[in-house]
Parts: structure tokens; C-alpha cells; sequence
């Protein structure tokens, strides 16, 4: 029910959404594994990675591979990371790694 | 909370209780993004329809296969209350967009009213920010429903098919019993035969059934299984469950 | 019935010891004011926006994520209010999004892109998040929030229940009130500073016209002349400040023998630690004395 509203919901609002930009980042061997993917389920060619840690201060910027991912590693995250990805045209994102959820990841 | 008192004793008035099953209810069988990055489980022994509990101990096994990747979280489970009960709950994050498979073994319970001991080989699937692929893995449990249709992402009247597997065996004509989880209570069974469904698999273990409401549907195939454990020094047969909950959505209209 | 059965499976769940009191973090002041006032003693309600910070767009720091994470119960508003909260991953167990039963009646708005303010750059959602300005609205919010205390802490489920009573009462007051207003506005052109009030409009018959103002801050003479394109051919005007203007520009409004009235959306905490009724009551007056004065 609220799911169905939820849909009809996006469908109305279609455009914007349809080119909104996701941001996911986890934790795999060690390196930190960054995916950017529109809505639409697209990845973005070009894009922008920005790294901040855990006082938000910017600690490393790179660009996405071709298939909108990256990867760096596991440094400077102790307390935290915050991961964005500008793919251009007001089309940005960012996914939040606490500590916690880093320390779950690592089976720490 | 009345309500669910006049059920319960409705039922237990009515007889014998109906089939039992392992249960693992997610929060949510398709996280979009504005469902946030985390899921809870809920993990039960229980007659679904009826909403009449067992204890479930601390499973032998409880784990998520994610995009393919077995992960244990046996340490993760909460001990809780579900249908005045003991079960868990868990709280998973969900890092990644894809499709995880929950899966538990439970220790095997001592069923006096059947002479038997019950293991549910029990599987739940959530697919997260639009992902789907890997619903179709077979995770290679002792026995185990693999979907011949999405767990997930099914409309309510839509037919659901799965092979019944046993030792990585398809069983032939396997029967499995399918049952509502009655979460609201609302659900009324006409004649206590309507409570858990049956049907039988085909010469190749390929069932097939047709929820007629929306929600979620546990299919549960037994088997015996080809040992027995012992209690108060009697050797007891198993009936091995494979238990998979697949959730059917109401059909949408603008 | 669906969500008060639900509840109950998950009832003893976490039963809280009764000594400790719940951690409840909210998004918003409305939500934190109805946990503290529903809990009562069972209920450490913390609302951590720094005063000046729009908490709609506003972004913990981590440390601050940290804790949310570790809250017994995480209050959401739903409606695309705090989209950071979607960024994170927060317990579900313990998280309540109190406008999801009411989520088939949120308001879809035009996605504008803002580039001030101290959140920089921003748009606002495509649906209006602002749910509580209708005040039934507001009422199923706290049963929301009075359900998930409930079942974090069952022995006080009387007590709980007693003080919604209350609370719903209070929020039915303010909608009988409002509605009166709605009534009289009728035939008023209501032009907003910004635009907050989209659910107060629906819920009370009122269109508002919104700018795109910043509190505080002195309009432009661009800005006056939009205004006054909005106003054309109105007999009656009035003038709705999410907060309290400029003197420059309240005296302007005056010189134009347009009615002025401040309705706070109440959605960052209160200077003077208000509760959520006295904060609406006061909008309510706001709007009263500014319909008498026209």
C-alpha cells in the first residue's frame, strides 16, 4: 500500500528522479569499493570521487572507472568517511561510513 | 491486542494447530532508497496463519549469502519475543545494491504431537536499490526450495514455482504445504482445511502455486529425513523442511 | 489494526529496562517534543540541529551519525525531510518513519535548486516535507511516535496512551482553530516568504503563493517587485514570515498597507523552548491579529 503510493509517487515526479544519482560504498579486502548508478540504473562514465573523513575534511579526490566505481583504500577512516560523487550537472551523491559500520564490515 | 487474543484462542478452540514453519520476516522484500540502507529480520518458529508461536532456539546456522557471498551471522541475532515466543531479530545494513538470500538451520525441535523432530531449512530474499540478480542461486543447503520465479517482486495472483531439492536432489512428486503469514489477522480461514494449502511437485519436483492476496507466503517442503536422532533413548525420525518466504504485492493503480 | 498488530510482534522485542531511559533521537523539533512528551520519564529525547540550521537539508557531522546509530528509537519524518538519514545506515528496527501512513497523501513540489544558506548549495524535495502543518497530520505523526515508544517500553503503555489522549486533543484544537482561520482567509491573497506551508494550505483551504525569501534578510528591490506581482489585483493581502523580518522590510510591507503575520514552521528548535502547541498556538494568534488588522 504505502509502497504502491510510494511508486506513484515517483512516477509523477518521473524526470527528476529518473536521473538521480546513487552513491554505495562498502568495505571489500581492505580498499573501500565506491559505486555510482542513476536511477535509471545507468552508470556514469565520468564522475568525480571526493573522500572526507570523519571531521568532513577532504582527504583524497580520484575519477570513476568507466563503470562508475572506484576504490581506495582503507586509510585515514578511523573515525569515519563520507564519500561523494559529482557526476556533473547537479548530479551528486554521497554514502556515510561510520566507524561502526567500517569495524562490521572489516568482522572487527 | 484483542484482537490477536480472539484469534488465538479462536484457533486453539479449533483444534489442532496447523503446519509449522521456520519464518524470516524482512522489514522490507525491496529496499528503494528512501527505505535507508538497513533491513530487520524477524526469526520465528510459528504457525503463520493461526500467529501461534514455538520457541526457536539459537539456530545452528544463521546466515546471508550477498551477491553471492556467504556471510555467518549467527552473533548477530537478537533474542526477542515474536508470537509471545522466544525468536531474534536482526538488523542487517545493506551496503550494496544486489540480492540477499537469509538463511537459517534451526537445532531440531521435539515435536511430541507428531513423534518427530522438525528442522526448516528456512530462506528469505531481499533485494535492495533495484538489484536482482542471484535469486535464482541455490545456496546448496541439505534441502532447500531453489525459485523458479523471483522470490520478490511478485504480484499477488501471480503463480510461484520452485524445485524441491533434497541433498542437491530434485524430489520427485514432494509435497509442500504453502501458508499465509496472517500478520494483521485479518485472514479468516472458511474451514480449518484452508489454513495451510497443499501441493505436490511434479516428477521433476517442480510445484507450483498461486497466491491469491497479497503478502508473505511460506512454502514449506517435507521430507524424512534418512537418519533419526534419539530422544529419552527412542530413536526419533526428522522431517527436514525446505522453507523459503516469498512476499506478493497488491496490485497497484494510479 | 495492521500496524497496532505488528507492533505487537515485535512488542517484547526490546523491552527496555524500566530504570534507563530510551534515547530517542529525532530529525525534527515537532517529533522530539511529542517523544518527550509522550515518555514523560521513560524518554531522553535529543534533537541535535545546531539553532540556525535548516534541519530539512541540514548533515550531521559523524561522530553525531555515531549516535543515532546507537539511539534506542531514530524518529524520522519521512517525506524526503533529512535525506541524510537515507545515506546512512541506521537499525531498522529502530527507526520510525512517522509520516509512512499517511505517505500516499504527500505533496509533490517543483524541485528548486538554492545556492544560499549555510547547508551552500541545496534543492528543495520534490515532495513538501513540512507534514505536520496539518495538524491530523501531526496527530498520526505522534500516534506513530507513541506506538514505536510502546513497544520499546510495554509497561508503559497506559501511561503512554493517557498522555496521547492529551496530546491529540490539543492538536484537534489547533485544527478546529485553524480551520476557522482557513475559513476567513478565504478571500485574503496569502503570499509566503518561503515555501513551508504547503500542507497548512491543503489541509485548511488556503492557497498560498510562495517566495523564495531568506529569513532575516532584507528583500531586494527585484524581489519587492516580484511581490508586488503576486499581490496585483488582490483587495486583501497578507504576508506569511517563516520568522521574524527585517525591520526594513516589515516597515516596506506597511508602506504597501500590507498585513504581516510570522508563522514559524517550527521544524529547527525554539529560541524560547517552546512546546509544538505553544509554537502553533502562537502562529495561530499571529495569523488572527493579523486577519482583525486588515
Amino acid at each position: 500500500m504505502i509502497r504502491a503510493a510510494l511508486i506513484a509517487l515517483a512516477l509523477l515526479t518521473g524526470p527528476a528522479l529518473a536521473h538521480r544519482l546513487n552513491v554505495f560504498a562498502w568495505i571489500d579486502g581492505g580498499e573501500v569499493v565506491v559505486e555510482a548508478k542513476f536511477a535509471s540504473g545507468a552508470r556514469p562514465r565520468v564522475g568525480m570521487v571526493r573522500v572526507y573523513d570523519g571531521a568532513d575534511a577532504l582527504i583524497r579526490t580520484m575519477g570513476v572507472d568507466e563503470n562508475g566505481s572506484a576504490r581506495f583504500p582503507l586509510e585515514g577512516a578511523g573515525q569515519g568517511l563520507r564519500i561523494e560523487v559529482d557526476a556533473g550537472d547537479g548530479h551528486e551523491d554521497y554514502w556515510i561510513l561510520t566507524p561502526d559500520d567500517i569495524a562490521r564490515q572489516t568482522g572487527g | 491486542m484483542k484482537a490477536w487474543k480472539i484469534a488465538a484462542a479462536a484457533a486453539l478452540t479449533a483444534g489442532a494447530a496447523q503446519a509449522h514453519y521456520g519464518m524470516i520476516i524482512p522489514s522490507d522484500p525491496m529496499l528503494a532508497q528512501e527505505d535507508g540502507r538497513s533491513v530487520a529480520l524477524q526469526v520465528s518458529f510459528s504457525h503463520p496463519f493461526e500467529l501461534l508461536g514455538m520457541p526457536l532456539a539459537r539456530p545452528a546456522v544463521f546466515g546471508v549469502v550477498a551477491n553471492g557471498e556467504p556471510q555467518d551471522l549467527l552473533d548477530a541475532l537478537q533474542p526477542a519475543t515474536i508470537m509471545e515466543h522466544e525468536g531474534f531479530t536482526l538488523d542487517y545494513a545493506i551496503a550494496a545494491p544486489g540480492t540477499y538470500v537469509f538463511h537459517m538451520e534451526p537445532q531440531p525441535y521435539w515435536e511430541p504431537a507428531e513423534d518427530a523432530f522438525i528442522i526448516h531449512y528456512t530462506k528469505a530474499y531481499v533485494s535492495a536499490f533495484g538489484e536482482d540478480e542471484g535469486w535464482d542461486a541455490e545456496l546448496g543447503l541439505k534441502t532447500e526450495i531453489v525459485p523458479m520465479a523471483k522470490p520478490f517482486a511478485q504480484w499477488a495472483g501471480n503463480v510461484f514455482q520452485g524445485v524441491v531439492k533434497l541433498d542437491g536432489e530434485p524430489v520427485p512428486h514432494a509435497e509442500v504445504e504453502v501458508e499465509f503469514y496472517n500478520e494483521d489477522g485479518a485472514a479468516v480461514a472458511p474451514d480449518e482445511l484452508m489454513i495451510t494449502q497443499t501441493v505436490k511437485a511434479d516428477a521433476n519436483g517442480v510445484f507450483t502455486y498461486a497466491a491469491p492476496h497479497a503478502g508473505w507466503w511460506g512454502f514449506a517442503a517435507l521430507n524424512t529425513a534418512d537418519y533419526t536422532i534419539a530422544h529419552e533413548g527412542e530413536d526419533k525420525a526428522v522431517e527436514l523442511g525446505a522453507v523459503i518466504w516469498v512476499r506478493f504485492e497488491d496490485w497497484a493503480r494510479r | 489494526m495492521r500496524a497496532a498488530l505488528a507492533a505487537l510482534f515485535m512488542l517484547c522485542a526490546l523491552v527496555a529496562s524500566a530504570a534507563e531511559p530510551l534515547k530517542v533521537y529525532a530529525v525534527n523539533a515537532p517529533l522530539a517534543d511529542f517523544a518527550a512528551r509522550l515518555g514523560g520519564a521513560r524518554v531522553e529525547a535529543v534533537f541535535p540541529v545546531p539553532a540556525g540550521r535548516d534541519p530539512a537539508f541540514w548533515r550531521p557531522p559523524l561522530a553525531l551519525i555515531a549516535e543515532f546509530q546507537a539511539a534506542d528509537l531514530i524518529l524520522l519524518n519521512g517525506a524526503g525531510f533529512a535525506s541524510w538519514t537515507q545515506k546512512v545506515s541506521l537499525p531498522r528496527s529502530r527507526v520510525v518513519d512517522t509520516s509512512r501512513g499517511f505517505a500516499d497523501r504527500y505533496i509533490e513540489t517543483e524541485g528548486v535548486t538554492h545556492s544560499h544558506g549555510p547547508e551552500g548549495a541545496h534543492s528543495h524535495a520534490a515532495v513538501a516535507s513540512y507534514t505536520w502543518l496539518d495538524f491530523r497530520q501531526a496527530a498520526e505523526q505522534a500516534r506513530a511516535v507513541a506506538d514505536a515508544l510502546t513497544r520499546r517500553a510495554p509497561d508503559a503503555e497506559a501511561e503512554i496512551a493517557e498522555r496521547l489522549d492529551a496530546l491529540t486533543a490539543d492538536l484537534s484544537a489547533l485544527d478546529t482553530r485553524a480551520r476557522a482561520i482557513g475559513e476567513a482567509l478565504r478571500d485574503v491573497r496569502v503570499i509566503a516568504s518561503h515555501p513551508r506551508y504547503q500542507y497548512l494550505a491543503r489541509a485548511y483551504g488556503v492557497e498560498i503563493a510562495s517566495l523564495d525569501w531568506e529569513a532575516g534578510e532584507t528583500p531586494t528591490e527585484a524581489q519587492w517587485r516580484a511581490f508586488d506581482h503576486l499581490r496585483e489585483g488582490a483587495a486583501r493581502v497578507l504576508m506569511v514570515w517563516e520568522a521574524e523580518p527585517a525591520p526594513e522590510a516589515s516597515a516596506a510591507l506597511t508602506g504597501r498597507g500590507v498585513a504581516g503575520a510570522v508563522f514559524d514552521p517550527g521544524a529547527a528548535s525554539d529560541a524560547q523552548s517552546r512546546s509544538f502547541i505553544d509554537r502553533m498556538s502562537a502562529n495561530l494568534d499571529a495569523l488572527e491579529a493579523a486577519l482583525s488588522s486588515m
